[in-house]
């Protein structure tokens, strides 16, 4: 947290005297590869029986229509050998009902797509309760930035690693927008914590359902890595950008590599109308 | 090392078997008439022999000759020659107040100054620039602030970093291989405003000098260059004022006698006002900066000469109030100039330098602090043993205290908890020896050799690891991640030192083709023991020293020159060509995805490698005359590579060579300045580079419906070739014979034609069209400026 704060003041320092324009450029494509998005989320109190996973493909740069990674047998066993199967119930979406969630279980996940084997194997990490949510104002010079606050205790001891997703929508139920802060406790362990998340503007009874995820530091880092590439190249302090592997590995074809993640966490859930 | 110490004695002897006694010794100091100050690189030649030599860093000179009739001329570029006859029977003490050419306009005093020069080509020492404040000062820069650090990057073989960043590239080096001195002290960061300008104050300067290769066996602890920086002394004998106004910033000197010709003073002072511009604009953002340099300088007896000197500085960024930010330098320096004898010249020097930087968050309820100082201890000897052979030999000492960084909580409400890395403390003396030796007519040669040591003293217990390595490669995954420390150092463990040795080689040797030209050679090797740890392509303040120790192993770099060296027209042009090759061990490189900030474990983000570079520079200059200026153009290479240190392993890209973010392929520059009357003079530089390498995708994909772009391999594209051209024109009112004031109107015009070069190139989703677009950021475009200078 502390660490994406100077991150940030840097890149804000930078952005003083820039100008910016759009330029065409040309680039050689990488071959197509899978891109796995296998996120199993636990709410506290809930079976978690329902779990999907999307499977995708790679695009070139310019070229928006992501295509899904079609007819793939999807799988998920636990350390004691159940094994959960994923149907395709949509192009490249995979679901199951019968998924056993347990905290600090370790769970392989295999995939086998055009006669390639994928795996990977990750720890379901538990998740603290939310203990209060408020809002607050904070008053620049000229500016006043609304922001919510969620509090929660760390748990003390242990390195924690955390994902706070804030969607907001309408009284009506109306999806407004979406988006989530990464946490680690460094500097802050054993102490409650506050996470917050800054807005331009929020209208009265504006709705935010907040969840805290668990997550492992591997995921955390991922996570961070991946919205750095988002933006990358905001030089010259920007750090070089990099291909962000996950945790899937390729066993039949190491070249054909494939990219994103496999993860599991509890989550809490809590919402705040905005007064 | 013996076998080296060896041959330097036998050297040495055997050039005392030579010596005779009907020889004296001719030494003194050589100052500027009008202020007193002393002159750097003043050439003492004794007419129709082929013997010579030039003033030490303060000034003092000696030559021993045979007794006998002698003309003795001394020149200095700018200056009047004088030339003495002296009929030689003892050793005497000839100091000299050389006269500045009032006009250079003038017919005559041009064609005495062509006698000048000619030590580019006696001389072994090669690789190396002098330029002179004034050099500096007509140099047309960004919004008209002349500065040191932008001139330099117009030579050959120096480059910049990217506009909005101070740092500078020596023969394809990182900016940390640079080790810059200010009145002998260190620097750590060089930038004011983030990069727009550098801390060196140019009414301050005395003059530079850069040594690109051929570094003397006295520097050490950096791989690719020196910048030496020398503080003027400050008037002997006249009050005087020199200031300046202009678009950022403003500046004012005050300079004089303490006692008349004995003691004298200087204070300088720089402050920006872009504060006053932001708040006018309404804007709630502060940024600015302030400087300060000082010195004292006192002659206590003819033998004996003090100097005290100072700089302070500080950037100060605000953003709303929620941020707040600050860092700078500072040091203070005690130095003793001591002349044994007239043939032993010493200096000792005491010197404490500090860069600290600041963070502070109000609204999140903490304060970042992070800062690396050292005390250094210089005592530095030229022995002038006879006309054909100087010893220079000396100790060099440096003590390090790093702080990584400290969280601070500045309230009590606040949930941080206060926390500081590791302070790491280092201690890094060095001895050196080194001749300069006249073989022959033709061939004179500098040979010696530094022997450097690192001592990294135990402090705090360090992480163990499997297999002591900090970093471990994940076969499965094909990359290189941070290891998990298995454990801690037991106390006694952590106690001890960890010690490096190394020696140091220093070669260079000119052979004289003829009285206008030479060929050089050179030969050195360096050792760094201090790294920055940084994974950005320009210097941020944040930047974080790390020493060497049990994880880090110190850089070395070997260099190797070969030179030709050309005067003609009466030393009124001169042709430097150089070829280098650089290689470098144990280079730092970062793991893919590195954390740097706020990592108490640094050694689990670095490997090293190595790094090579190579090149051919080519520099002309005109020297002298209504018209003078330089090309410079450079062709070179700068690569690195990491290999994996096990067969398992594949290294950074596969282990194969790639571009480091430092490398150009052509490099040139013109820099042209014509007096056009007495009140008008004009100046140009234009600039050409090939763009800096980069990293572009070469595909995509999506992950909970974020776009993740897909990169090439590490720095294999480039952006766009960098170009400008700048002009500038200075106006000198007629100066008022009856009146102290001086004054000039400075006119400049940056990147006349309004390139817009590319600082960046960033890749991003359209927030309308959801299309990915390649976004081009350029900091100058065409800035007019206007600065006024003054003097009385």
């Amino acid at each position: 947290m502390i660490k994406n704060k100077i991150i940030l003041l840097i890149i804000i320092l930078i952005t003083f005297s820039a100008c910016e324009t759009v330029i065409n450029l040309d680039f050689e494509d990488d071959q197509e590869r899978l891109v796995i998005e296998a996120l199993i989320k636990w709410q506290k109190g809930t079976s978690g029986n329902n779990q999907t996973i999307k499977l995708s493909k790679t695009a070139s740069f310019y070229d928006n229509s992501i295509l899904p990674a079609k007819n793939a047998d999807v799988k998920i066993s636990n350390q004691n050998g159940a094994v959960f199967v994923f149907n395709e119930i949509a192009d490249g979406i995979y679901e199951t009902n019968n998924f056993i969630p347990s905290v600090n279980e370790s769970y392989t996940l295999t995939i086998v797509y055009e006669n390639e084997v994928y795996v990977a194997s990750e720890t379901l990490i538990e998740a603290p309760d939310i203990n209060n949510i408020t809002q607050t104002i904070e008053n620049g010079d000229s500016t006043t930035e609304p922001e919510i606050n969620v509090f929660f205790d760390d748990k003390p001891n242990i390195e924690n690693f955390y994902r706070i997703i804030y969607e907001r929508s309408e009284n009506n139920g109306a999806s407004i927008d979406s988006d989530y802060t990464i946490y680690d406790d460094q500097f802050e362990d054993g102490n409650e914590l506050v996470d917050f998340n800054e807005y331009e503007e929020i209208a009265i009874n504006q709705v935010f359902q907040i969840s805290l995820f668990g997550i492992s530091e591997r995921f955390s880092n991922y996570l961070s890595l991946i919205n750095a590439q988002g933006d990358a190249g905001f030089d010259p302090f920007a750090s070089p950008p990099v291909n962000v592997f996950g945790n899937c590995v390729n066993t039949t074809n190491s070249e054909n590599y494939p990219y994103g993640y496999f993860g599991l966490s509890e989550f809490d859930v809590a919402t705040y109308t905005w007064q | 090392m013996n076998k080296i110490l060896v041959f330097l004695f036998l050297i040495v002897f055997s050039t005392l078997s030579f010596s005779q006694n009907q020889k004296s010794t001719i030494s003194g100091k050589i100052v500027d008439q009008k202020t007193g100050e002393t002159l750097i690189g003043v050439n003492i030649s004794i007419k129709n022999k082929s013997l010579g030599t030039i003033t030490n860093n303060y000034g003092f000179y000696s030559i021993t000759i045979p007794n006998d009739t002698y003309t003795i001329s001394y020149s200095y570029l700018g200056y009047k020659t004088i030339e003495k006859e002296i009929k030689l029977t003892n050793s005497l003490q000839l100091d000299i107040k050389l006269a500045e050419e009032e006009n250079v306009l003038d017919e005559v005093i041009i064609s005495q100054s062509k006698n000048n020069s000619g030590n580019n080509i006696r001389k072994p020492q090669m690789s190396t620039t002098v330029l002179k404040a004034k050099t500096i000062k007509e140099t047309p820069t960004v919004l008209g602030e002349s500065d040191l650090v932008k001139t330099i990057t117009l030579l050959p073989g120096v480059t910049d970093v990217g506009e909005g960043s101070a740092g500078f590239n020596v023969r394809g080096g990182s900016t940390d291989q640079n080790l810059v001195l200010l009145d002998e002290a260190t620097i750590y960061n060089t930038s004011h405003l983030l990069g727009f300008l550098s801390v060196f104050n140019t009414d301050v300067i005395k003059d530079i000098k850069l040594y690109k290769g051929g570094i003397p066996s006295k520097y050490g602890g950096r791989l690719s260059s020196v910048l030496e920086v020398h503080q003027k002394d400050g008037n002997y004998n006249n009050t005087k004022f020199t200031g300046g106004i202009g678009l950022l910033s403003s500046r004012l000197m005050v300079e004089g006698p303490i006692r008349k010709e004995v003691g004298s003073f200087l204070v300088a002072g720089r402050t920006s006002y872009l504060n006053l511009f932001l708040s006018l604009a309404d804007e709630p953002n502060r940024i600015s900066f302030y400087d300060l340099n000082t010195k004292l300088s006192y002659r206590i007896d003819d033998n004996n000469k003090i100097y005290f000197s100072g700089y302070f500085g500080k950037d100060k960024i605000k953003l709303s109030d929620s941020f707040k930010n600050s860092y700078g330098n500072f040091f203070i320096n005690t130095r003793l100039n001591h002349i044994f004898n007239n043939k032993l010249f010493s200096n000792l020097s005491l010197i404490y330098s500090e860069y600290d930087y600041n963070l502070e968050f109000v609204s999140e309820g903490f304060e970042w602090a992070s800062s690396i100082n050292n005390i250094n201890l210089k005592y530095n000897f030229n022995y002038y043993l006879n006309n054909t052979l100087k010893i220079n030999f000396g100790t060099d000492v440096f003590n390090y205290h790093f702080n990584p960084g400290e969280i601070i909580a500045n309230s009590n409400s606040s949930p941080i908890n206060e926390e500081k890395l590791d302070d790491k403390i280092a201690f890094e003396p060095s001895i050196y020896l080194e001749a300069e030796h006249k073989l022959s007519d033709k061939f004179t040669a500098r040979y010696g050799f530094r022997f450097s040591s690192f001592f990294r003293l135990g402090n705090k217990p360090l992480n163990t690891y499997t297999n002591d390595l900090p970093v471990v490669f994940n076969e499965e995954l094909n990359s290189y991640e941070s290891a998990k420390p298995i454990g801690v150092q037991s106390e006694s463990e952590a106690k001890k030192t960890t010690s490096f040795f190394n020696i140091e080689p220093r070669f260079s040797l000119v052979y004289q083709l003829n009285e206008q030209s030479s060929l050089k050679g050179s030969y050195q090797r360096m050792n760094q023991y201090i790294h920055l740890i940084s994974n950005t392509n320009a210097p941020t303040p944040l930047d974080i020293w790390a020493p060497s120790g049990k994880y880090i192993k110190p850089q070395n770099s070997d260099l190797f020159a070969l030179g030709l060296f050309k005067n003609f027209e009466e030393n009124n042009y001169s042709i430097e060509v150089e070829t280098y090759y650089k290689s470098i061990k144990n280079s730092v490189d970062f793991i893919d995805g590195a954390e740097l900030i706020a990592n108490n474990n640094i050694e689990t983000e670095i490997l090293q490698g190595d790094a090579r570079a190579y090149g051919l520079e080519f520099l002309l200059r005109k020297n002298s005359g209504r018209f003078t200026g330089l090309v410079g153009y450079t062709i070179s290479k700068s690569e690195q590579r990491v290999s994996g240190r096990s067969p398992n392993e594949t290294g950074i890209n596969n282990g194969i060579w790639y571009n480091t973010p430092q490398d150009r392929t052509h490099d040139l520059s013109i820099t042209g300045n014509y007096s056009l009357t007495e009140k008008w003079s004009l100046n140009a530089n234009f600039v050409f580079q090939t763009g800096r390498p980069t990293t572009y995708p070469n595909g995509q994909y999506q992950f909970e419906g974020l776009v993740v772009p897909v990169f090439t391999s590490r720095n294999e594209e480039r952006l766009p070739a960098y170009h400008r051209l700048d002009i500038s024109a200075t106006y000198t009112p007629k100066h008022n014979k009856n009146k102290k004031w001086e004054s000039e109107w400075v006119f400049g015009i940056y990147n006349i034609y309004n390139r817009q070069n590319a600082n960046s190139i960033r890749f991003r989703q359209n927030e309308t069209t959801l299309n990915n677009e390649a976004v081009q950021t350029s900091i100058f475009g065409i800035i007019p400026s206007i600065t006024y200078n003054f003097k009385f």
